[in-house]
């Protein structure tokens, strides 16, 4: 016994010790390693998860938009110029046949060429409703008002506006993300919320451009209505994230509805054309 | 006598476990990142260490200043692995710049006493192994938030057998019979080292057969 607490012994006996709690300390800190790690990667996934939900939500938008479009090109195609041909067709054909005398040659010809002219407005008109020639020639303001105006002229609802914008502060693809905004919400002011007044400005500021939009329409729950986002909303959610701006909205059952969408200005040298 | 055996038959046991990992490491060397290659060569060279040092052992020759060629070998090799391992710049330039301070101490310092070179060095034990400790600390932390799970595993083997190897080592000159003790127990913690190197393999770079 007398060996064993002789001084080297003890400071064996120290060592020892020394390396069972060094060994219990780093099995200790390798437990909290891996168990942190697990946690703290699950977190990750979650957030990942949790974005490239919101993306599939919007690829889904963005295809169901463009179904929706597809099929109203075609309805158009179909309703206003297929239809026309058809007896433009017929009416040819029967000048071919030749067994007519001239005064009804002359009716047919007169026919042909009004049905003619007629389809010719109907392709302009498809056009012009896929992309206003205005806002490629005139810019944003002229093709806000003529958008507003043409609204006015229908008296299904009244569009007060104001536009301060100075002709391309912004660059002809965000020009047309806001244009397509203004059309997706007065489309919604009209057939979800019933609006009869809609009051419009869009202002330049120093550092950014801010669009208003209010109606008096029968208005939402905001919380609700965002969670199950209807098809519009999601549109105009999307082009706000590609236009890097920021939107605000209020709207309660029976008072209206209200946006405030505002961009920062941008560099002139990030100009694109979609021209 | 008996402690003695068992502390032989864990260390053997140790050198079996190490003898597979070399194979293991060896047999999926083709196509695998320099770092990987790095541990081969690591492991092998700690089992041709070893077998030295037990041969020289069996022939009754003293064979100390191996421990020498142990501590140097594993610094170069590991120092070189957390090198292709940390992306940081300023980490490489540390291990690049320590790693020659320590090989250029040891080379100035056995050159002035060599006579110390059949001696067990408690100041080589401490250069050499402490800094492992840290970069195999800091390895595991930068891990943390990285779904990079490569080396992990031996890693926190490092950590653990280096960090309490590191003071076995040191009272590596004291002479005592419970001495013995402590070899069982390093002898013990370099079985758990083996077989975290194992499980490494085992985890991270077996041929995995594709799930159809």
């Amino acid at each position: 016994m007398e060996s064993l607490f002789s001084e080297e012994n003890q400071i064996i006996v120290i060592i020892i010790t020394a390396v069972l709690v060094l060994l219990l300390m780093a099995a200790a800190l390798l437990g909290f390693f891996f168990v942190s790690r697990k946690k703290i990667i699950a977190k990750e996934l979650e957030k990942k998860t949790l974005v490239i939900n919101h993306q599939k939500e919007s690829i889904q938008a963005i295809i169901v938009t463009q179904e929706n479009e597809r099929t109203r090109i075609a309805q158009d195609l179909h309703d206003d110029i297929s239809s026309k041909l058809n007896v433009i067709n017929l009416n040819a054909n029967l000048l071919i046949d030749g067994s007519l005398d001239a005064t009804e040659t002359l009716f047919i010809n007169k026919k042909i060429l009004e049905i003619t002219h007629k389809s010719l407005q109907s392709a302009r008109k498809i056009a012009h409703n896929l992309l206003p020639p205005v806002l490629s020639k005139l810019g944003l303001k002229p093709a806000i008002e003529e958008l507003c105006d043409d609204f006015n002229s229908s008296k299904k609802v009244t569009i007060s506006y104001t536009v301060h914008y100075v002709k391309e502060s912004l660059s002809s693809q965000r020009e047309l993300h806001l244009f397509r905004i203004l059309q997706e919400l007065i489309n919604n002011s009209i057939r979800h919320g019933k609006a009869t007044k809609i009051d419009l400005n869009f202002e330049e500021r120093k550092q950014s451009f801010i669009f208003e939009y209010s109606d008096n329409g029968i208005g939402f729950n905001v919380e609700e209505t965002l969670s199950k986002k209807g098809l519009g909303l999601t549109n105009i959610e999307n082009r706000v994230a590609i236009l890097q701006g920021k939107m605000h909205l209020k709207s309660a059952i029976n008072k209206g509805f209200n946006i405030l969408i505002s961009l920062e200005n941008e560099s002139p040298n990030t100009h694109s054309n979609y021209r | 006598m008996e402690l003695k055996e068992i502390i032989n038959f864990i260390a053997n046991l140790g050198n079996i476990i190490l003898v597979i990992n070399i194979f293991l490491f060896f047999k999926s060397y083709r196509k695998k990142t320099v770092a990987f290659k790095i541990i081969a060569f690591y492991l092998l060279y700690v089992l041709v260490i070893q077998l030295s040092m037990s041969y020289l052992n069996s022939r009754k020759i003293p064979n100390l200043y191996f421990t020498h060629f142990y501590f140097i070998g594993q610094i170069i090799f590991l120092s070189f692995f957390f090198l292709r391992e940390f992306k940081n710049i300023l980490l490489s330039n540390i291990i690049k710049i320590y790693l020659v301070l320590v090989l250029v101490s040891l080379g100035i310092y056995y050159s002035f006493l060599p006579e110390t070179f059949f001696k067990h060095n408690i100041f080589e034990v401490l250069i050499t192994s402490i800094p492992l400790i840290v970069y195999s600390f800091i390895f595991l932390i930068r891990r943390l938030d990285s779904s990079n799970k490569k080396f992990i595993y031996l890693n926190s083997g490092l950590f653990l057998y280096i960090l309490c190897s590191t003071l076995i080592f040191i009272a590596g000159n004291l002479k005592s019979d419970i001495k013995l003790i402590i070899w069982l127990f390093n002898a013990s913690l370099y079985i758990v080292y083996q077989l975290l190197i194992s499980l490494e393999w085992y985890k991270n770079f077996r041929l995995k057969k594709l799930k159809s």
